[in-house]
C-alpha cells in the first residue's frame, strides 16, 4: 500500500487500555514501526487519521461508540487507501468476515504472539492476510452468491470478477484441512505462490464486496 | 376404528361448513298457485303514499282468502306448495322514499322464495319477522327494496321455521281466522327459546373472556379463536336472536346478509386459529400454507360479497358463491386428514371439539331436514343440542389453550435448567481450567521475581514458562467463551472451529489433513454441551496426532446413519499400544467427555498402523 522505506506509521484503536498500552510499546519498540497515536474508540478516527496520516490502522471490533466495522466503512467511505488491520479475539467471527468485506485489509488474533503480531501487521502493508478455512468457506460462499446474482441479472459492473481455477483450488483445498504448506505440495508451487493466490482472492472479494454495495444489495 | 372417527368426524363437519344453500329451487311437481299482484298492490296506499291500513283489512287478502293448503298438509309440515304471482308493473307509491310491502298474515312461519325478472336474472329472499312481535298474529310486512325488478316472476313459500317444535299453524288467513295455540306448546316453544338466547350470551361472554385473555398473554391465537367465535354468534343471533330484539340496523344487516358474511369470516379466523393452535408453520409447513392462503380466501369472499352485493347489487350472485363453501370443505377435509394423519401436538384438542360441535350441528340440521323434506316432525330441543356442542367445543378449545400455555412454560423452566447446568459446566471450567493456571501464573511470577535478585538466570525460564501458561490460557477462554456463544449452534459452526484448530496445529507440518463431511451436515444443529465436549475430545485427538504420531495424512470424517451422527479421527503415524500404553489421563478424559453427553467412543490402535478415534452419538433435533 505504500511505498515509503521508512519506519511505518501506526494507528492503534483499542478500548482496553492495558493492551492498548502493550501494543503501544510493542510497535514504538519495534524498529520498522512508529505510533503515531492511540484512541481508545472510534469516534474521531477521521481526524486522527487526517493529522496523524498513518501507514496502517489496527483497528479492535468490538468497541464503544462505532464499532471497527462501521470505522472501516467511514474510512473507505473517504477514499482513505490506508492499510487497514482488524484485531479479534475469534478468527471464525462473523464479524471477521464482515469487516474483510468492508475494506480491511487483514486481521490480527488477540491472542497471537508479539512475532505473530508483527507479522501480521507486515503481512498486511504488503497486501496479504492469512486465509484461515472459516474465512476460506465464507469466501467461497460469497463469490458463488455473486455469480449466482450475476446469472440472474447479467449486468456484470466494471471491474467485477470471478475467482480464476487456481484460486478456486486454493480455496477449496484451505477448506478441505490442507495448509499452506501441503496446498503447495499438491499444486506443485511454492509457498510464496500460495500466497500470491490468496492476496489475489483478498482483491476479488474487496472488489466484488464494493461492487456489491454499488448493486445495492 | 381411527378411520371410522375420521370420516365420522369429516362428514359431520361439512354439514355446518356448507349450510343450506341460498337460493332453493321449488319443486314444480307439487304445483304452484297463480296470484295476481296488482289485483291487491293496487290501492293499498292512500294519496300520499301513506299505508291505509284500513285498505289493507278489506282488500289484501281477498284473493290469498280463497287460498287453503290442503287438508292436513300444514299440520304435517308439508308447506312445499308455491305461490307464484306475475308483476308487470308493481304500482310504487307516489313517493319513492316510501317501501311497497307485500302482505301476508301469518304466525310461526316465515316466507322464503325468490324472483326471476325478464332478464333472467333471479334472487332469493326470506322474511320471518312478524312487525307486532311474537305474540300477536299479525301482517308479514316485506320491504320492498328499491333494487328489486318491477316486472318479474315471484315465487313465494310459506314454511314453518326450520328450527321450531312441530307445532304450528302456517295459514294464510285473515285476521279473523287466527286461533291461539296450545300453551304447552307455546310454553316448551319459550323454554327452548329462552334455553338458546342464554347460550348465546354465555357464548358472547366467552368470546369476551377469550380476548381479554389476548390482553393478558398477548397469544395471537386468543384474538382468532374470539373472532371465530364472534362469527358464529352472530350468525346463531340471526336465528335466535331477532325474534327477541327490536329491529335495528345490526340485526337487520344480519338477517339480511349474515350468511355470507358469518360464515366466511368465520371460515377465516378458524383457519388461523387452527394454523395457530397446532402452530402448523413448524408442524406442517406444506399445509400451513394451504391453510394461510384458506383464509386469505375467506376474507376476499367476504370482500366479494360486500361489493357484488352493495356496489353492483348483483343478488343473483348468491348462488355462484355459495359454491366456495365447497371448495373451503374440500380445503377443510384435506387439512383434517392432513392433521390426523400427522398427528401434530395438541391435536386431539382439536378432534374432540370439533367432533362436539358437529355432533349438535348433526342433530340440528337433521331436524331441519326433516321438517323440509321428510315432513316429519322436527327434533324437540335440536337447536339447543347443536349450541351445548358449540359450548362444549369452546370449552375443549380453551383449556387446549391453557393446556398449550402450561406446557410451554414447562419447557421454558427446563430450558431455564438446562441454562443453569450450562452455567453451572461454565463456572466448573472457568475454576478448573483457568482458575488453577491463573493461581499457578501468579505463584511463578512471585518465584520470578525472586530469581530475579537471587538468580537472574533461572529467571529466565520461568519468565517463558509464565509466557507459555498465560498462552494457554487465552486459548482455552478463548475455548470457553466459544462454547457458549449464543449464535453458535449447528455442526458447521463445530467443523468451521474444527478446521482452524487443525489449520494453525498442522501448519508447519508435513501432514495432510482432511475433512470429510456429508452434505447436509453443516446444517444440523448441535446443542452446547455436545459441541463443547466434541470439541475437546477433537482437540485432544488431533494434539495427539500432532506431537506423537508423525502420521503423513489425517482423515477427519463425518457420517450420519438415521439418527445417529459418526465422527472419526484416523491418522497413518506410528500407533501405540492401546494395552501397554500408559497414555492415561487423555485418553481417559476423552472416554468421559464422551460419555458426559451420551455418546460412545472408540479406539482402536496399533503399533505401526495408526491410530483411529470415533465417536457416535445421537442426533440432536431443532428446538420446537
Amino acid at each position: 500500500m505504500t511505498d515509503n522505506k521508512g519506519p511505518f506509521r501506526i494507528l492503534i484503536v483499542e478500548d482496553s487500555a492495558t493492551l492498548l498500552e502493550s501494543m503501544y510499546q510493542l510497535f514504538n519498540g519495534a524498529p520498522d514501526f512508529v505510533c503515531v497515536g492511540t484512541l481508545p474508540n472510534a469516534l474521531d478516527i477521521m481526524a486522527q487519521i487526517r493529522v496523524g496520516r498513518p501507514d496502517i490502522v489496527l483497528l479492535d471490533i468490538n468497541m464503544p461508540g462505532i464499532n471497527g466495522i462501521e470505522a472501516v466503512r467511514q474510512i473507505r467511505l473517504e477514499g482513505n487507501p490506508v492499510t487497514i488491520v482488524m484485531q479479534t479475539i475469534f478468527e471464525d467471527d462473523d464479524k471477521v468476515f464482515e469487516s474483510l468485506l468492508a475494506g480491511a485489509n487483514g486481521y490480527m488474533l488477540k491472542s497471537s504472539t508479539e512475532v505473530q503480531l508483527l507479522d501480521a501487521v507486515r503481512e498486511a502493508l504488503l497486501g496479504g492476510a492469512p486465509m484461515t478455512p472459516s474465512i476460506a468457506t465464507k469466501v467461497l460462499g460469497f463469490l458463488r452468491q455473486q455469480s449466482n446474482a450475476n446469472l440472474s441479472d447479467k449486468s456484470q459492473l466494471p471491474g467485477e470478477e470471478s475467482l480464476n481455477d487456481r484460486q478456486r483450488e486454493v480455496l477449496e483445498l484451505l477448506i478441505d484441512g490442507a495448509s499452506y504448506k501441503m496446498i503447495a505440495n499438491e499444486l506443485f508451487i511454492s509457498m510464496d505462490t500460495v500466497r500470491y493466490h490468496i492476496k489475489n482472492i483478498y482483491r476479488a472479494l474487496h472488489i466484488n464486496s464494493r461492487s456489491q454495495l454499488l448493486r445495492g444489495h | 376404528m381411527r378411520i371410522f372417527y375420521i370420516l365420522l368426524f369429516l362428514l359431520a363437519k361439512a354439514v355446518p361448513i356448507c349450510g343450506q344453500p341460498a337460493l332453493r329451487l321449488p319443486s314444480f311437481a307439487d304445483g304452484y298457485l297463480d296470484v295476481s299482484a296488482n289485483t291487491y298492490f293496487n290501492g293499498l296506499f292512500d294519496a300520499s303514499g301513506n299505508l291505509s291500513l284500513d285498505e289493507v283489512r278489506s282488500k289484501a287478502f281477498v284473493p290469498l282468502d280463497s287460498f287453503q293448503y290442503p287438508q292436513g298438509a300444514l299440520r304435517n309440515n308439508d308447506c312445499r306448495i308455491w305461490l307464484r304471482c306475475r308483476t308487470d308493473s308493481l304500482s310504487r307509491p307516489s313517493q319513492d322514499s316510501t317501501p311497497l310491502y307485500w302482505f301476508f298474515n301469518l304466525k310461526q312461519t316465515m316466507i322464503e322464495g325468490f324472483c326471476v325478472d325478464d332478464t333472467g336474472h333471479s334472487r332469493s329472499f326470506e322474511w320471518g319477522k312478524s312487525v307486532n312481535g311474537e305474540a300477536l298474529p299479525t301482517l308479514f310486512l316485506l320491504p320492498f327494496e328499491s333494487s328489486w325488478p318491477s316486472k318479474a316472476t315471484w315465487y313465494f313459500r310459506i314454511r314453518p321455521f326450520p328450527f321450531r317444535i312441530n307445532d304450528f299453524s302456517p295459514r294464510v288467513m285473515t285476521m279473523k281466522g287466527w286461533r291461539g295455540r296450545s300453551a304447552d306448546r307455546y310454553f316448551e316453544m319459550r323454554i327452548a327459546h329462552n334455553i338458546t338466547v342464554c347460550l348465546t350470551g354465555i357464548l358472547l361472554f366467552i368470546s369476551l373472556f377469550t380476548f381479554l385473555q389476548w390482553a393478558l398473554y398477548r397469544r395471537i391465537v386468543y384474538i382468532y379463536y374470539s373472532c371465530f367465535l364472534l362469527a358464529c354468534i352472530s350468525n346463531l343471533y340471526r336465528y335466535e336472536m331477532e325474534f327477541a330484539l327490536p329491529v335495528t340496523w345490526l340485526t337487520a344487516f344480519l338477517k339480511t346478509h349474515g350468511d355470507y358474511i358469518n360464515i366466511y369470516l368465520g371460515h377465516a379466523f378458524y383457519f388461523l386459529f387452527i394454523n395457530t393452535f397446532l402452530n402448523l408453520k413448524r408442524q406442517m409447513p406444506g399445509l400451513y400454507r394451504i391453510t394461510r392462503w384458506t383464509s386469505v380466501f375467506s376474507f376476499f369472499l367476504t370482500i366479494l360479497y360486500f361489493i357484488l352485493f352493495y356496489v353492483f347489487n348483483r343478488h343473483d350472485w348468491a348462488n355462484s358463491l355459495y359454491y366456495s363453501r365447497f371448495i373451503l370443505l374440500s380445503i377443510g377435509f384435506y387439512s383434517l386428514f392432513a392433521i390426523f394423519y400427522k398427528r401434530p401436538p395438541f391435536y386431539l384438542f382439536i378432534f374432540y371439539g370439533g367432533l362436539s360441535t358437529i355432533i349438535g350441528a348433526a342433530v340440528w340440521i337433521w331436524s331441519g331436514y326433516r321438517i323440509e323434506l321428510l315432513g316429519q316432525p322436527a327434533i324437540p330441543y335440536a337447536n339447543v343440542v347443536f349450541y351445548m356442542g358449540l359450548m362444549i367445543e369452546t370449552f375443549i378449545f380453551l383449556s387446549g389453550l391453557g393446556y398449550q400455555f402450561k406446557k410451554s412454560e414447562e419447557s421454558k423452566r427446563i430450558a431455564q435448567y438446562k441454562l443453569l447446568d450450562e452455567r453451572e459446566r461454565i463456572t466448573r471450567d472457568l475454576h478448573d481450567d483457568v482458575g488453577s493456571t491463573l493461581n499457578s501464573l501468579a505463584l511463578m511470577s512471585e518465584l520470578a521475581i525472586r530469581q530475579m535478585e537471587e538468580r537472574p538466570k533461572d529467571a529466565d525460564k520461568t519468565l517463558h514458562l509464565i509466557k507459555n501458561t498465560a498462552r494457554d490460557t487465552v486459548l482455552r477462554i478463548s475455548d470457553i467463551i466459544w462454547s457458549v456463544n449464543p449464535n453458535i449452534e449447528t455442526m458447521g459452526d463445530l467443523v468451521s472451529r474444527m478446521r482452524n484448530f487443525t489449520f494453525t496445529l498442522f501448519s508447519g507440518t508435513d501432514t495432510r489433513v482432511r475433512f470429510l463431511i456429508p452434505k447436509g451436515l453443516e446444517a444440523l444443529p448441535v446443542s452446547a454441551d455436545k459441541r463443547w465436549q466434541l470439541y475437546l475430545i477433537f482437540k485432544e485427538a488431533t494434539n495427539n496426532t500432532c506431537k506423537y504420531a508423525s502420521a503423513s495424512l489425517l482423515r477427519i470424517e463425518f457420517k450420519e446413519e438415521g439418527e445417529k451422527i459418526g465422527l472419526s479421527i484416523r491418522d497413518n503415524g506410528k500407533g501405540f499400544d492401546t494395552l501397554k500404553e500408559p497414555t492415561g489421563n487423555g485418553l481417559r478424559t476423552m472416554q468421559e467427555r464422551a460419555q458426559a453427553f451420551g455418546g460412545t467412543l472408540t479406539l482402536h490402535s496399533e503399533v505401526g498402523a495408526g491410530a483411529f478415534v470415533e465417536i457416535e452419538w445421537l442426533k440432536d433435533y431443532p428446538k420446537v
